[in-house]
């Protein structure tokens, strides 16, 4: 299964930068810190405490509500702590609602119906979208978040857009880009009658 | 029609935005004839905001009562108004800036324009 938000993030270029704050305790009883960053990945938070790694297990942890590390450990005041970690420019929510957004757009257009089911998972009500299905619902979706996009070129597919083009265009045309018709290219001699029979 | 490109907003989109240390402040009255008070900082939060210096002949001619060297003109969103209104601390770079409530209206002044917020910021000295 392609993960949808992975696919996004790659092609907007949200590539995960590293981060770390730098606290100073003053002893003022408080002991949650805000990270300075937004959007940390929770697997990559390490702290050290006075130039010393401190290991989380019962000492502090992440609240990603409020983007805070809360700690438990003691704290004297003047301690340093460290904490670096990886984060993204945007999060997980702003994606998926975008990629709900885009949803939208391929379904008005007549495309599909996919449908969002359990996070991550799209579908059309029963089958699974195919890999380009993902490009094209990863596509739009950078559309949406960054329209100045222009153009898209892949051994599949290219697509230009103008510079003039709304966001809209560029959601129609890729669209357009992406559909694919099924039958059979043959030749006929040339004397075979191809005027529609009259049954 | 042309669109506005905001600046903020590409700075903001190539992460390109300058970290502003805050640290919010308690001022709790310890005597109600005096009115004094005493005041306890809490842990710092991060605002990302552009960050200019200010020209050396705006401060002069411009924005007198300024100290000459070391202002800085910072852009933020809007949302952070009382934030920057009742800190206790301004950290930019390692340094320190002056306070809106220690200013009196002088050496720091909010300018709202649209979404955004144009502060002026004292370096205090060492």
């Amino acid at each position: 299964m392609i993960n949808t938000l992975s696919l996004v993030r790659d092609l907007i270029g949200d590539n995960e930068i590293k981060g770390d704050t730098y606290i100073t305790y003053n002893g003022n009883g408080i002991k949650t810190f805000t990270l300075y960053d937004d959007n940390v990945a929770e697997i990559s938070i390490k702290v050290k405490k006075n130039g010393t790694i401190w290991a989380s297990s019962g000492s502090w942890s992440y609240d990603e509500d409020i983007n805070s590390l809360v700690v438990f450990g003691t704290l004297n005041p003047n301690d340093n702590l460290l904490v670096t970690y990886t984060y993204n420019k945007y999060s997980t929510t702003e994606l998926e609602g975008n990629i709900k957004n885009a949803l939208y757009y391929i379904s008005v257009a007549q495309y599909k119906d996919f449908v969002v089911c359990s996070g991550n998972v799209i579908l059309d009500g029963v089958t699974a979208p195919t890999v380009a299905e993902y490009r094209l619902i990863a596509l739009i979706t950078k559309i949406i978040i960054d329209p100045d996009i222009t153009g898209y070129r892949t051994s599949e597919v290219t697509i230009n857009f103008n510079k003039s083009d709304t966001k809209e265009v560029k959601i129609e045309k890729s669209i357009m880009g992406f559909r694919s018709f099924n039958g059979i290219i043959g030749f006929l001699p040339l004397d075979t009658s191809i005027a529609p029979s009259e049954e | 029609m042309k669109e506005n490109i905001s600046i903020f907003e590409l700075f903001k989109t190539q992460n390109k935005l300058t970290k502003i240390i805050i640290y919010p402040v308690v001022l709790v009255e310890n005597d109600p004839y005096e009115h004094s008070t005493d005041k306890t900082l809490l842990n710092p939060v991060c605002v990302k905001g552009l960050v200019r210096e200010v020209s050396f002949g705006k401060m002069i001619w411009e924005l007198q009562g300024l100290k000459s060297i070391g202002t800085k003109e910072i852009v933020v969103e809007r949302r952070y108004e009382n934030l920057f209104k009742n800190c206790g601390k301004i950290i930019i770079d390692n340094e320190e800036y002056s306070v809106y409530r220690d200013a009196y209206g002088k050496s720091l002044q909010i300018i709202k324009k649209n979404d955004y917020l144009l502060i002026l910021l004292d370096k205090i000295n060492d």
